[in-house]
């Protein structure tokens, strides 16, 4: 195992007592407790993490945080994930972690061979290269999903769970820097309650990797005494290795934690509400575009200082820092006073910050102002950079390094803030943008809105949690901000790209996406302007870091090459999710069967104890499509329970319908206005059947409401629609009849309903010792009444759904599995059997029992199913009649429902099947197709334009395999005059 | 099963009325129940019967009694309520209960209920009726150790309880099929 050669001796956040073991591309490394594995790699002189996307350029690791843009690895072992951010993920004994996109290793990558092919691979080369021959885009695809993508899916379920927490705070903040903290504070101490979220594994921000001093102490001291100060509040709530993702209206913001509070999770995903809200995010330090600024040994500036003093870590023995600010003159101190030799600073700027000029110098360290690096010399790893004076090219100077450092500037993490709809701004003085004007509660402070300066971090971040608490109703006397570091501003030059010395190399602007400058100067001759067409085009800023580093600069170049200003170009949209988020995360605990909350009834257990094969039928509700015995086959199963109804008896679970209590004295005139039919005659302990229409005629819903009293009845609705009837009457009593009294109350889970069909239904009935006569003539057809079965009171109607007798029995549900095997219990000699839902639909076929769903398509309206009959002429006033008084709707080409019968009587028409004419013009189509058994052929139901006056013709059903021939037929097969039903 | 400290168990049936009406209504319910129903959804009160009235919208009630006391009340208030526009119905068997407590209450309830449950916002004797795992639920916040109860419609009663199990499990695998 090798030493750690790059570790310093001393110092920085880990522990060095608590060594770990770990693996990376297979070879055995050591690190600290306290790393992450991108410190422990450096620790390590790993220098090469990956390979780039498009070209395999070897790369390695350029910053310390989320927006790394090259360390990309993948986990294996117990924690296998794809894409994990080397630089955020803490190092655990045993990590075993690969490189991505390399083959067959990261040191030797065949898909190298791409980068000395780069000129036949410009932006938008697909566009170009795969439209010909134009039909072979199937074989192209085939090849480039071999290549596309960077790690592996998992193969395996996570060990660990995930979970989703709803949370709701007054006042919330995001980033736990100096800014963050101090807001954090100041709220928390209100007495609000408040939520500090921060994506690192420890607070402080960039103090963890800074040599500033808070109160003449180090920084990180202030640090500790606020965390404790912040933990020890009982209304705040502190996250760790939380980043906030999605900032949403109202301000909704998603979080994503990761290794949160219980050893089971893996990842939970916050869902919070604010009242208001603190970015206090910070800022991603900027590359610089030159030649070859993408070699391993490329690093942040800002980046290297937090690798030595957070970890430890030096990313490299002999460094220069190339700069165009003020800021990276501290950080090339902090470097060199842990070890690390700066050989010089390269500032693009001809007069820097004299005292910081000075400062350094008396360090040793060389400063060339007025100039800029025109190369990068070493393919694996910087081994030497070529300087030039900025306005002259021509003279060389070649210094030695391994480490080349550079700072850009600093771009505001606004990626929030334009999440909640805001509008950022261009500041030409900090030469990026800034945040906007805030269009919901929110604020940024400190560096995230362009103060970069500790002191007004730390007074920016007290003013805003004050301030927020405080519209929250919690006004406490704010305390004074800590005095600190006085640091110079950072004055940045604003340079977007230095210019290429050969006609050949390649300035990257996307590491991720391996975006050159010279792809966007090529999409700029190509004709594309909009920063959002450039981005797509080239793919810049499409990669897993979302451009983090790189689209200021890519919108930067672009206003150079178009001569506008950055401002005037402006920003891609900023979306969620901030940073890359788990399927695991999204999809949270309640996968599988919890999916949908899938819906029983008191019988459901009883059906899957007995061999029902349950799916789900509507509303949510799971039930037996038949119930199959031992070797059946669905078929079988089916038309064993299909004969039984016909000719014994069957039972039937018919729970799901829905059901509405209706009460009030204007109960009447109600069911008169919302179906079809008159419900003046109705007695009391009568059923009838009612069609609903929507306003415009199409059918709604059909079913049958009973008269349980004086003002009351009882409506039952199709198992599907419920929910929607019932907001389809709601409506209708509250925005358009208010007068009325009546009063729904939805009760379809309070009673369960039973169905006992077939011919020998009143033996069975009987054999339940049913409490009243059930002779024909003492209990017809459509009526209802009280009694008990099997000493159980319930209420039992004489309607049915399969056209046979039929007695339908009401019970509370808490006895409907009582009442059911009572039931099979009195049926046994009967043979009774249960039947499945497909049973029952083939069934009501059979019948031309209308279905809304089916043959009432959504189209269809109540003459195109046959049931012209229930709109009695003369009747008031009912939603949809208008509809039904137009011409066009009745007759003439509108489709109708008729029967088919197929000349092959084998073959059942698919649900959907097109019926054409001669001219191959679709005239109709298949509603539902069955094999009956009672009838030993097929049989279906059709919607046929015309179709009643069809009646005996030959119509053509069009399936992919051939073409069937069917006689148009009267729809109902079985005791058309309905005598069954009424015995 | 280890997990978040909770218990989670289905309660016995109780008895439950929807009431509707208007003020005259409420003030003969009040009489009659010797409660006073609230004005105000998303609240209740108690009688010292131990009988509870949610307010679940203006003028509509649930009232939540003793199994077995329904079938007098509601043909009490149908009788006292005769002249009056009204609507009593017997819904016992609509709902099911669920009691949700333990230490670690919060933690599970807040994974499937987006409502604000911190007890500065919701303290003991609190009640919505609000979303949870995809369903409608009356949250009932019963007291301080902290106990929740849940009222369901009785037919998400089996989804709710194992969605209550894998929200506190630290397995979730054992209990997905």
């Amino acid at each position: 195992m090798n030493k750690q050669a790059f570790r310093t001796n001393s110092g920085g956040r880990i522990d060095r007592d608590q060594p770990l073991t770990f693996t990376f591309n297979g070879k055995r490394l050591r690190g600290y407790a306290g790393d992450t594995l991108s410190s422990a790699l450096i620790a390590n002189g790993i220098s090469i993490i990956g390979r780039s996307f498009k070209y395999h350029r070897p790369r390695g690791i350029m910053s310390a945080g989320t927006e790394e843009t090259n360390a990309f690895v993948q986990l294996f072992g117990n924690k296998e994930e794809p894409n994990v951010l080397a630089t955020t993920l803490p190092l655990y004994e045993g990590l075993e972690a690969r490189s991505v996109n390399a083959w067959p290793s990261v040191n030797f990558d065949l898909g190298g061979m791409t980068n000395f092919l780069h000129r036949f691979f410009p932006a938008g080369f697909y566009y170009k290269t795969f439209m010909w021959p134009h039909d072979r885009w199937d074989w192209y695809s085939w090849f480039i999903r071999k290549v596309a993508g960077w790690g592996a899916a998992p193969r395996k379920p996570a060990r660990n769970r995930y979970e989703h927490r709803f949370h709701h705070c007054d006042v919330m903040i995001i980033g736990a820097g100096p800014a963050g903290l101090s807001a954090a504070l100041a709220a928390g101490q209100s007495g609000a309650r408040v939520l500090l979220v921060d994506n690192q594994s420890e607070a402080g921000g960039y103090l963890l990797g800074s040599s500033a001093k808070i109160n003449s102490y180090p920084a990180l001291s202030w640090v500790s005494e606020v965390v404790a100060k912040i933990d020890a509040l009982p209304d705040v709530v502190r996250l760790k290795e939380t980043s906030a993702i999605g900032y949403y209206d109202q301000n909704f913001i998603t979080a994503l934690q990761r290794r949160p509070d219980k050893i089971w999770l893996k990842e939970r995903l916050w869902k919070i509400r604010a009242h208001q809200v603190i970015l206090a995010t910070g800022a991603i330090e900027r590359p610089i575009t030159f030649a070859n600024n993408d070699r391993p040994g490329v690093m942040l500036t800002s980046a290297a200082s937090h690798y030595c003093l957070r970890y430890g870590a030096r990313p490299g023995r002999d460094a220069v820092v190339f700069t165009n600010n003020n800021g990276s003159y501290q950080h090339a101190i902090d470097l060199k006073d842990n070890g690390i030799n700066i050989a010089a600073i390269i500032d693009t700027r001809p007069d820097p910050d004299a005292t910081l000029v000075k400062e350094v110098t008396s360090k040793g360290i060389e400063v060339l102002i007025a100039s800029q690096i025109s190369k990068v010399i070493g393919t694996r790893r910087v081994s030497a950079v070529e300087v030039c004076a900025l306005n002259d090219t021509s003279g060389q100077r070649r210094i030695i390094c391994d480490l080349l450092l550079v700072s850009g500037g600093w771009n505001p993490t606004i990626h929030l803030h334009s999440q909640s709809g805001a509008k950022p701004v261009y500041d030409p003085d900090l030469a990026t943008f800034i945040p906007g004007k805030s269009v919901q509660n929110e604020v940024s402070v400190g560096a995230c809105r362009g103060q970069f300066a500790l002191s007004v971090c730390l007074s920016d971040g007290l003013a805003a949690g004050h301030k927020a608490a405080k519209i929250c109703g919690f006004d406490v006397e704010p305390q004074s901000a800590s005095t600190c570091t006085i640091e110079p501003d950072i004055n940045p030059m604003p340079i977007w790209e230095v210019p290429l010395p050969k006609k050949s190399s390649r300035a990257f602007l996307d590491f991720n996406n391996d975006v050159t400058s010279k792809d966007i100067r090529l999409a700029e001759r190509e004709g594309y302007r909009s920063i959002e067409l450039i981005k797509r085009y080239t793919t810049a800023g499409m990669g897993i870091d979302q451009g983090k580093t790189g689209n200021v600069n890519i919108i930067g170049l672009m206003a150079q090459i178009t001569s506008t200003t950055p401002g005037a170009i402006g920003t891609t949209t900023y979306r969620p999710a901030y940073s890359p988020v788990s399927f695991g995360a999204m999809a949270g605990a309640d996968n599988s069967n919890l999916i949908i909350p899938w819906r029983r009834t008191p019988i459901t257990d009883w059906f899957i104890k007995n061999g029902g094969h349950l799916d789900e039928t509507g509303a949510l509700f799971r039930r037996p499509l038949f119930i199959a015995k031992s070797g059946e086959t669905a078929d079988d199963a089916i038309n064993r329970e299909a004969l039984a109804v016909r000719n014994g008896v069957g039972i039937y679970d018919g729970s799901p319908l829905g059901k509405i209590s209706i009460k009030g004295t204007d109960a009447v005139t109600f069911l008169d206005r919302v179906y079809t039919n008159s419900w003046g005659e109705l007695p009391i302990g009568r059923c009838k059947f009612g069609y609903m229409l929507h306003e415009d005629g199409r059918l709604l819903d059909d079913g049958v409401t009973a008269r349980l009293a004086e003002d009351h009845y009882l409506m039952s609705t199709g198992s599907g629609v419920a929910s929607v009837v019932q907001k389809h009457l709601e409506r209708l009593l509250h925005c358009d009849w208010p007068d009325l009294d009546v009063y729904l109350t939805p009760v379809t889970d309070q009673w369960a309903v039973i169905c006992v069909c077939g011919p020998l239904a009143r033996n069975v009935m009987r054999a339940a010792e049913i409490s009243i006569d059930i002779s024909p003539d003492a209990f017809k057809f459509l009526d209802t009444k009280y009694c008990r079965v099997a000493s159980i009171d319930v209420r039992v109607s004489r309607i049915t759904y399969t056209g046979e007798m039929s007695f339908e029995i009401v019970v509370a549900s808490r006895h409907g599995l009582e009442l059911w095997e009572a039931l099979i219990a009195a049926g046994k000699g009967f043979d009774i059997t249960p039947v499945g839902s497909d049973t029952s639909m083939l069934l009501r076929t059979e019948k031309a029992f209308i279905a809304a769903g089916l043959e009432g398509d959504g189209y269809a309206n109540i003459y195109d199913v046959g049931m012209g009959w229930l709109v009695p002429n003369g009747k008031g006033d009912f939603v949809g009649k208008r509809s039904t008084t137009r011409d066009l709707n009745k007759g003439g080409p509108r489709p109708e429902v008729v029967g088919l019968l197929t000349d092959d009587s084998s073959f059942v028409p698919p649900k959907g099947t097109p019926l054409i004419d001669a001219d191959r013009n679709m005239i109709g189509m298949v509603t539902i197709g069955f094999h009956s058994p009672n009838i030993d052929r097929s049989i279906a139901l059709a919607q046929l334009s015309g179709g009643r006056s069809r009646l005996g013709e030959t119509v053509t059903l069009f399936t992919k395999e051939k073409q069937y021939f069917a006689k148009v037929c009267e729809p109902v097969f079985i005791d058309p005059a309905g005598l069954r039903m009424r015995d | 099963m280890a997990g978040y400290d909770v218990s989670i168990k289905a309660l016995e049936n109780c008895g439950f009325l929807d009431l509707r009406g208007g003020e005259d209504v409420r003030q003969i319910c009040n009489k009659h129940l010797n409660i006073a129903l609230p004005t105000r959804a998303n609240k209740l009160e108690k009688a010292s019967s131990g009988a509870i009235a949610f307010c679940i919208s203006p003028n509509h009630w649930l009232l939540q009694v003793a199994d077995g006391e329904q079938l007098n009340i509601l043909q009490s208030l149908e009788y006292l309520s005769a002249s009056v526009s009204h609507s009593f119905v017997d819904v016992s068997d609509l709902y099911a209960r669920i009691q949700l407590s333990g230490p670690e209450s919060r933690e599970v309830l807040a994974q499937g209920v987006s409502i604000d449950i911190h007890p500065r916002v919701f303290p003991s004797g609190s009640t919505a009726r609000t979303g949870m795992a995809k369903t409608t639920a009356q949250i009932h916040y019963v007291n301080e150790s902290p106990t929740y109860d849940i009222l369901v419609f009785s037919s998400f009663r089996q989804h709710i309880l194992d969605w209550l199990s894998l929200a506190a499990a630290n397995d979730s695998n054992s209990l997905l099929t």
